[in-house]
């Protein structure tokens, strides 16, 4: 008997599929109905022995179950069928973009720069725009009427209170200068923000624009660490195979100082426009914590050491997104921005 | 400065490649900013050495003449119309097939081909300094010295390569051939010859009296005197021509051209003085007196300042020390005897005194450097024995020599430790003695812990350890030093609060649908007054002048820049507005759409003598328009999009207790903007721009601005969004429809519901504002959105609908609402 109600499960299911909504009701009556074949199985329950009747029942009515629940589910398809008919659309038309805005591309590489330096421990600080004398020279080892201080046209401001004493910072360095007053070694710090420069304006040059100093001091930091930490940056930014060179330089408050290049991202080192056939990309100036300057905030230089570098934010901007005059980031035409969106 | 490597070679004999010379130099630190190959295009067989043999008039044309030159190889005859060659002249001489630059075109390349000019053929071209990229002469024919050698190769004559240097100002031992000669020896191991200046001239008899009169010896280290006599003026030899014209100096005479030739060899400049016009036997230094005045070499009458360093004779100045001669003892073509100048000078006062006049020379560009007092002897000597190599005068070394300034060589106990220490790449003892020593340092080895060094006169630079392994990584090679990160554990938290919320701030704006900009941070008083749309005080409210305040203190005197590059950049922005009003008004040129702008940055509160307050604000600013990527239809901008704009951000601080109140403020279309605060905190002021301060940024459609304190944001923000648990009971939502008075206030509607309520409202939202002809006039529609629910149980029916009605009665009674059906 068990048999028997499998095959008519099996028979009702496979010709449900195939019923249209005018059939419905006949297959209802042909299989469940008061009068159908399920009924009439179960009429025959009578000749069983007591022991296999409720075995019997239980299934035949698990059937029943099953069937009415898959009617049901028939009826609810075709009645949804019957609704979906509509006009086609062209499909070519655009869509309907979210109108979202966009970030500034300084500001896109500024997060990157901040990321890739958190994962190695440089937390990022702030630092005043409009500083002192003091700290943007003096305390960096730059003292008044010193020839280096033509590595850096300032920008002053007329403070009758402090003559001559008031300018725009002219780069991120006097943040070093801050930190480690405030602050006792180790220090792994980066220090974005923008600088200012009392020179014309031309495809390379912006009077202003934006640094991120870097600073490590500790016991035993050298410029193999230096050298290290630029690679890796170099490398999180402009990709694995990156290398860094460094060259002699001259800073007032680094000794040794230098320059870091990158090999370029664009030819790989064999030589570009881009590299100006190189191999070779400028990206920053760094070099050891002058003792000076270790010393000015109270640090003994023979205990500790430190590396500083400085980097233009619009530079390494220009680089990643091949952007060819860097008077496109001030002038703020929104046919430029819409690009980094 | 202009190196020329045939000058260079005259002491190290550099052979390597200029670019690998280049590139080596440039390792060390001492960048070539260019390298410039002169004759690099003149073709050994084709432009050569010539000699105008005879010069015959052009038979149709009097402007052109005929000469034959003779070059070695054969004799030629060409067209020309060079007004300045006589028979005899040796001239730059091009055959067919020669590249020269096109003097008459456009600066390019040219090939030389035989022509026919004016009937007559020409094979060959006589050139100007232009023509071979010389320089910009081409009034005539380039005239060589007489014993150019004819036939030669112009290039072998000429040309040559010049490394040009930019120095950085700790290489004041650079500024000179010896120097850049004595980098180069030890960089690449080879030997150094310098200059012997010969056996002393030394025959006092000649020389008149002179005594020297340093007045301060701050004022001048040391001041060497020279004495030259039986002056004879001439031009100077084809190799000291040639060498300095290579540098960048133009060839005067045999004196002048030694004077320079001295100066950029040994880095010392030189000044000579016509002994004979210096009045009494003596020559000094002092400062300057105020209003002391000198007729300087170029003619001008220059009022001096005690700031000035000026050289004096017994009866007043005769040159600024340093700087420029005087003319009154400027030498002439009657000088018979010179008093040869080889000082040192304070260089502040060098660089201050040449800046304050806009003199700047060679010999100031020097002495604004530190340069070592001990090289002026040997200058001098240098001088006297080409004067009398080239037949210039004859010489007396050294007349006199005053040295109050002597200093002793610095000598550093150098712990080889401080190498690994700083570089973190150990090198031996022997590499580093040996990289020391290369770059001169006489270095004494023990075998001790540390080195001896004493440190030559001409490297002022090194004073300290640092300075040391900076040398042994200049000449061992920074490419020698491996890549490490540094040691050592976390130090303390990389998280920066402040700027997380900042990217957060951003990040909410631009998904809002705005654009980060960047401005400059520099303005002017004008441009700050724009704002006001050209209205005075009298129409600020006390609210009014709470954003002004904040958002908006123009009225503030701002910060003013001593030195500006533009007018309309001479001051710090006290308000971000209007730089980002004129961003908009820039983009409407390109675009109509799209302008929803965002700006978080300062503007600078002057703090008297103090430091100013950097504050910072987000500035939103949109057109007419929302923005919209689509194609479905634009939406125009309301204030509600403001407004809902700062609800958003608040919302995500967590800020909820926010009130909006009307104010009044020139900027903003009154009616049409509000200020936000939570408590007593003024967090925004948002609305429209008036149309007076639009018209003014030159914006043809309506604009709307947001202005957020961001420090007080941040201040007020929540550190963490707080957890509410999910209701567990069903809740019931009834709508009611009120009609008010135009004047009325939505927020008192829903504080007058929730009050009403009796703790079973859950919360309150407007869904609709009705104007029209179903409500009478006057009067508008508001339909409010009641959420009921009993945190505990399921309300019922008959509960919600009682209090429902509760609710409605207390609309009816304070504010006169009817329903509406």
């Amino acid at each position: 008997m068990q048999d028997q109600i499998d095959r008519l499960v099996a028979t009702a299911l496979s010709e449900l599929a195939e019923t249209e909504a005018d059939a419905l009701d006949d297959w209802r009556r042909r299989f469940t109905g008061r009068s159908g074949e399920l009924t009439g199985i179960l009429r025959g329950i009578g000749k069983l022995s007591a022991e296999e009747r409720p075995a019997i029942g239980q299934a035949a009515n698990a059937a029943r179950h099953r069937l009415e629940s898959a009617f049901a589910d028939r009826q609810t398809i075709l009645a949804a069928r019957s609704q979906a008919g509509v006009e086609p659309i062209d499909v070519t038309l655009p869509g309907y973009r979210p109108a979202v805005g966009g970030l500034h591309p300084v500001t896109r590489t500024l997060r990157d720069i901040r990321r890739v330096f958190a994962t190695i421990g440089f937390r990022a600080v702030d630092s005043p725009e409009v500083e002192w004398d003091e700290y943007n020279f003096e305390k960096l080892n730059i003292p008044r009427d010193h020839p280096a201080r033509d590595m850096w046209d300032t920008f002053y401001i007329d403070n009758p209170d402090r003559p001559g004493q008031m300018l725009l910072r002219t780069h991120t360095s006097p943040a070093q200068a801050r930190v480690m007053e405030k602050t006792q070694p180790p220090i792994r710090i980066i220090t974005p923000g923008r600088c200012y420069r009392y020179e014309d304006v031309n495809a390379s040059h912006e009077s202003v624009f934006f640094q991120v100093e870097g600073l490590a001091v500790d016991t035993n930091i050298t410029m193999a660490d230096l050298r290290g930490t630029l690679e890796y940056f170099a490398r999180a930014m402009f990709g694995p195979d990156r290398k860094i060179r460094i060259r002699g330089s001259f800073f007032p408050f680094t000794e040794p100082s230098c320059e870091a290049e990158m090999s370029c991202h664009v030819c790989g080192g064999d030589g570009c426009r881009v590299c100006g056939r190189t191999g070779w990309i400028e990206m920053l100036g760094a070099g050891m914590v002058h003792p000076t300057v270790l010393e000015g905030a109270g640090y003994d230089h023979r205990k500790y050491s430190g590396f500083a570098f400085g980097m233009g934010v619009e530079r390494i901007a220009m680089l990643k997104y091949g952007i060819d005059d860097i008077r496109h980031f001030y002038r703020n035409d929104l046919r430029f921005l819409r690009q980094f969106v | 400065m202009r190196v020329p490597l045939i000058w260079l070679r005259d002491y190290v004999d550099i052979q390597v490649p200029v670019a690998e010379l280049a590139h080596r130099l440039g390792d060390a630190g001492i960048e070539v900013e260019a390298v410039e190959s002169i004759g690099a295009g003149w073709d050994r067989d084709k432009v050569f050495v010539g000699k105008i043999v005879s010069v015959d008039p052009h038979p149709n044309a009097d402007r052109l003449t005929l000469p034959t030159v003779d070059f070695g190889a054969e004799k030629r005859r060409v067209v020309t119309g060079a007004p300045n060659i006589k028979v005899g002249d040796n001239v730059p001489f091009a055959i067919e097939g020669a590249t020269l630059i096109d003097a008459h075109g456009d600066g390019g390349p040219m090939v030389l081909k035989p022509a026919k000019i004016r009937g007559v053929e020409s094979s060959g071209m006589v050139c100007s300094a232009r023509e071979l990229g010389l320089g910009e002469d081409h009034e005539g024919i380039l005239i060589l010295p007489p014993d150019a050698p004819v036939g030669t190769p112009l290039v072998d004559y000429l040309g040559g390569d010049v490394i040009e240097l930019d120095l950085k100002p700790n290489r004041s031992d650079c500024l000179s051939m010896i120097g850049v000669a004595r980098i180069v020896a030890g960089l690449f191991n080879l030997p150094l010859t310098l200059p012997d200046p010969g056996s002393p001239r030394d025959d006092r008899s000649v020389l008149p009296d002179l005594n020297i009169d340093i007045r301060d010896p701050d004022l001048c280290s040391r001041y060497s005197a020279g004495y030259l006599h039986d002056l004879t003026l001439a031009p100077s030899p084809h190799w000291m021509q040639r060498r300095l014209e290579a540098a960048g100096q133009r060839p005067i005479n045999n004196l002048v051209d030694i004077t320079n030739f001295v100066m950029l060899e040994t880095g010392q400049p030189l000044h000579a003085f016509d002994r004979r016009k210096l009045r009494g036997d003596l020559i000094g230094v002092r400062p300057a007196e105020a209003s002391e005045t000198l007729r300087t070499l170029d003619g001008q009458d220059r009022k001096l300042t005690p700031t000035d360093t000026v050289i004096f004779d017994a009866e007043g100045p005769v040159g600024l020390a340093g700087v420029m001669g005087g003319l009154e003892s400027e030498v002439t073509y009657s000088t018979t005897d010179i008093l040869l100048e080889a000082a040192n000078f304070n260089q502040t006062r060098i660089r201050n005194t040449s800046r304050a006049m806009g003199l700047r020379s060679e010999a100031s560009r020097r002495f604004e450097q530190r340069l070592s007092p001990e090289t002026t002897v040997f200058a001098l000597r240098r001088s006297a024995q080409l004067a009398e190599e080239i037949g210039a005068a004859k010489a007396v070394d050294l007349w006199e020599d005053a040295y109050p300034g002597h200093m002793e060589p610095v000598e550093i106990d150098f712990p080889l430790a401080e190498v690994p220490r700083l570089l973190g790449v150990d090198f031996s003892r022997a590499q580093i003695v040996d990289a020391l020593r290369r770059a001169y340092l006489d270095v004494t080895d023990d075998g001790g812990p540390t080195l001896q060094v004493k440190v030559p006169h001409w490297r002022a630079d090194i004073t300290m350890d640092a300075n040391l392994v900076e040398e042994v990584a200049v000449m061992i090679g920074y490419d020698s030093i491996p890549s490490t990160l540094p040691r050592g554990g976390v130090v303390g938290s990389v998280f920066n609060e402040i700027d997380h919320r900042e990217d957060l701030i951003k990040d909410i704006l631009a998904a809002a649908g705005y654009q980060e900009v960047i401005t400059y941070t520099t303005t002017s008083p004008d441009r700050l007054q724009r704002l006001l749309g050209g209205s005075g005080a009298n129409s600020i409210d006390d609210q009014g002048g709470l954003v002004a305040s904040r958002f908006l203190p123009v009225e503030l005197p701002p910060l003013k820049l001593v030195n500006r590059l533009r007018a309309e950049e001479d001051s710090l922005r006290t308000a971000t507005l209007g730089h980002l009003l004129e961003t908009l008004a820039a983009n409407v040129r390109f675009t109509d759409r799209d302008l929803s702008l965002f700006e978080l940055d300062k503007l600078f509160i002057p703090a008297g003598a103090d430091l100013p307050e950097e504050r910072r604000l987000l500035t939103a600013v949109t057109g007419q328009y929302l923005s919209n990527a689509g194609w479905d239809g634009q939406r125009e901008t309301t204030f509600f999009d403001l407004k809902g704009l700062a609800a958003l951000l608040f919302d995500r601080f967590g800020i909820d207790e926010i009130e909006a109140a009307p104010f009044r403020h020139p900027t903003f279309q009154t009616g049409r903007c509000a200020m936000v605060t939570a408590g007593e905190t003024l967090l925004a002021a948002f609305g429209e721009i008036s149309p007076t301060t639009r018209a003014l940024f030159d914006i043809d459609q309506t604009a709307w601005a947001l202005l957020v304190d961001v420090e007080a944001l941040l201040r007020l923000a929540a550190d963490a969004p707080a957890f509410h648990p999910l209701p567990r009971y069903p809740a019931v939502v009834q709508d009611v429809s009120i009609v008010v008075g135009l004047e009325s206030e939505s927020a008192a509607f829903t504080e007058a519901i929730l009050s009403a309520g009796g703790g079973m409202v859950e919360s309150v939202r407007l869904v609709d504002e009705y104007r029209g002809d179903q409500v009478p006039t006057g009067k508008r529609g508001l339909t409010y959105s009641i959420v009921y629910r009993n945190p505990d149980r399921t309300l019922t029916d008959d509960e919600v609908a009682a209090q429902h009605a509760k609710i409605v009665r207390a609309l009816e009674a304070r504010f006169h609402a009817t329903l509406r059906t």
